[in-house]
Parts: C-alpha cells; structure tokens; sequence
C-alpha cells in the first residue's frame, strides 16, 4: 500500500518537475531599452514598469510611450528599433539563433510612430523580419523604414 | 439695509416682484426702436448696388490622420525595399525616401510617392532621433586549443571597456568559437571557457554580472568554413557585442 503511494508521488513529481523547470528558466532576453525621453513604460503580462536605460526587454514585451515620451531599443541581433510619442510597439516574435539558422523578428505597432534600423536577423534572412499595424503588414528587405500612425 | 438701498434710490426697478416686474425704460426704448433701425439697413443694404460676387473662401478642411509608411535612405547607401500589404492589395516602395499612405485595413495602399526632408522630421523626427547608436564588434583570437587571452587580444580590453561605459551598455555578449580540430563536445567547452575567460576579465573591471551574455558556439559558426580536424587562427575566437 504504501509502496503504491511512493510510486503514484514519484510519477506525480516526474510529471511535474520539468513544468516547474521549464517555470524556473529565465527568458531569454532578446534586448534592452538605450534612450527614454519623457514618460515611457513596458508592459509585462499585466505588469508595467517604467521604463529605465538599461532595463532588459523580453519577448512579448510591450514598449509604450506617453505624449511627451520617446524610446529607443535594441535587440540581440543589432536591431534598433524606437519610438515616438504617444505610440505603443509589441515586441511580438524574436528569434536569433544562427548556429541553428532561425531567423525570426515580427513586431506589432498598434499606434504612433516607429523608427527601424535593421540587423543581422534581416541581413542573414531577408523576409524574416515583419511590422505589423492595424492598417497593413510591412515585409521587410529594407534596412530603414519609418511608419506613422494618424498623422496630421 | 434694504432701507439703505431705498433711500438711494435703486430699489423700484429692480425689485423682484413676481408678476409685477416694472421694466426700465432703456429696455422699453430697445423694444420699440430697435426693430426699425434694422429693418432701414436691410432695406438700404439691399437697395445699393451689390458688388462683384467674390466666391466664399471655404474654411480648411480639418486635416485628416494618416498613416504614412516611408523606406529611408539607407546610411551605406545598400539596396532597400519594403512592401506594405493588407486585404485591399499591397505596394512596393523600392526607393529610398519614398512612402505610402494607407487608410484602413481594407483599402490598397497608395503608389509611392516622395517624401522631402522636412515632412521627414515632421512625421518621424522624434523617433528618428531616438534611434540608439549601433552595436559595436570585437574579435579576440586565441592559440591551438588556447583559453587564455594573448597579447594582442589583451590590448583590446581597453577599447571594449570604453565602448561599455560610453555606452552605459547592461547588455554585452560573449561568445566563444573554435576551429575544428578536436570533438565537437570538446570544442564547446573549449568555447564555453574562452567566453567565460574574457567575461571574467571584464566583471573585473566592475561590469555587472546580469549585463554579460556569455555562451559558446563551439565549432558550429565556423569564420572560414574548413573539414574537420583542420586548425584555423581565424576560427579561434572569442566575439564580444557591445549593445
């Protein structure tokens, strides 16, 4: 009986374990925040920090800026992206790994102004780097692009 | 007090009395005279001679949001394309300082047309000049099966530190590579203790743990690509990225 016990505990503990790992592992940072000018915040799941010189950003983070607020970023792979005023970036997909050769960078602007320098995700995989906004996808073989949202 | 107020007279016009509201006399004058004043400019105003019609100016219309989609000028002058795309059709835009507008979702985006420097500014300057300076790269090479710095890599510190602080960089990677000649289990951790070499150094000269990005690659990205078990100084090394 209590033999039985131990067993259904250590195939509990075997199931369980690597979610718990898996939860333990910290994610990958994929950049960080260089230039905050005025009121700017990241947006976590459902926590927001202000954003910092320095801070860390992770994948699906959510880069926002007030109206008096600009910010520019950096990513792992040398791409730099930055803000405007009043804008909002999600920070939707990046994957950098070039032993492995995946390439992937896809970014949500939902409104404001967005400034693009590419790096080495495009020069290695043109056509692996996206912008999307509510209006319209951009694929990307550029290497500067800039987008505004209801411009006057 | 209110016999004060009588005494000097202010009282009787202005005393609210419900129903019996004795009007001043300067409103009974408006009343009545008013009216036929105006009525004389109407009829005068419209008995002169009425002068050429100059067509009514229409106020501005309130300018309308946009979205303004724009390839800039490449700083090297490379070859540069995007192409905007939503259900309505999608547009490229192959020239530098070109843009399209779109409208929604639903509609194509517009032809390319030039967009000058001031609407530039205008539209994208204060992201434009948000935009953070470029990575900056170093390579360190090493020996034959070598995991420790030798002079000439030793003589770069000076210039990775200076690009860390003018940068005030929390985000620096170190990755250590190999040539070939050895396994590649091996090779990784051969890898691995160059790149953590190098981190070492660093952290001693006060970078901060959190900002050093230290992995291997081991022989798997290969410089100069050569067969196995071929010994090559160009693939020996450490690469330091300073974001």
């Amino acid at each position: 009986m209590i033999f039985a016990v131990i067993e259904r505990m250590k195939l509990i503990l075997l199931l369980v374990a690597p979610l718990v790992l898996q939860a333990q592992a910290p994610a990958p940072v994929v950049g960080s925040v260089k230039i905050v000018h005025g009121a700017a915040s990241i947006q976590r799941g459902s926590q927001v920090i202000p954003a910092a010189e320095g801070a860390h950003l992770l994948a699906h983070d959510s880069l926002r800026t007030a109206a008096d607020g600009s910010m520019g970023v950096i990513l792992q792979d040398g791409t730099r992206v930055s803000l405007g005023p009043n804008t909002t970036v999600e920070i939707d997909r990046f994957t950098y790994e070039p032993v492995d050769g995946k390439f992937s960078l896809l970014l949500r602007l939902s409104r404001g102004v967005l400034a693009y320098i590419s790096g080495k995700i495009a020069q290695f995989s043109p056509g692996a780097v996206q912008v999307e906004t509510p209006v319209g996808i951009v694929g990307l073989r550029g290497t500067e692009l800039a987008i505004s949202l209801g411009a006057l | 007090m209110s016999a004060g107020r009588t005494r000097l007279g202010w009282g009787r016009g202005f005393r609210l009395t419900p129903g019996l509201r004795p009007q001043p006399d300067c409103v009974r004058w408006c009343g009545m005279g008013v009216m036929p004043v105006l009525l004389l400019i109407v009829v005068l105003a419209a008995c002169t001679k009425k002068p050429a019609p100059t067509p009514p100016t229409p106020p501005p219309p309130p300018p309308q949001p946009q979205n303004i989609f724009a390839l800039l000028q490449d700083p090297e002058g490379r070859n540069t394309a995007i192409v905007v795309k939503n259900t309505g059709g999608e547009q490229e835009i192959g020239q530098p300082d070109h843009a399209v507008r779109v409208d929604n979702a639903n509609t194509a985006p517009s032809a390319p047309f030039p967009i000058d420097q001031p609407t530039e500014r205008r539209l994208f300057g204060a992201a434009l000049d948000t935009l953070p300076p470029a990575e900056v790269h170093f390579v360190l090479n090493y020996g034959l099966n070598q995991d420790s710095l030798n002079t000439a890599a030793r003589a770069q510190m000076p210039a990775i530190l200076r690009a860390i602080q003018e940068r005030h960089s929390t985000n620096i990677s170190v990755i250590g590579h190999t040539d070939t000649v050895g396994t590649p289990a091996g090779n990784q951790e051969l890898g691995l203790r160059r790149a953590g070499g190098v981190a070492a150094l660093l952290r001693a000269e006060g970078v901060a743990e959190d900002s050093l990005f230290v992995v291997s690659h081991g022989e798997a990205d290969l410089l100069t690509k050569t067969d196995r078990n071929i010994p090559n100084a160009a693939n020996r090394r450490v690469e330091v990225i300073v974001r």
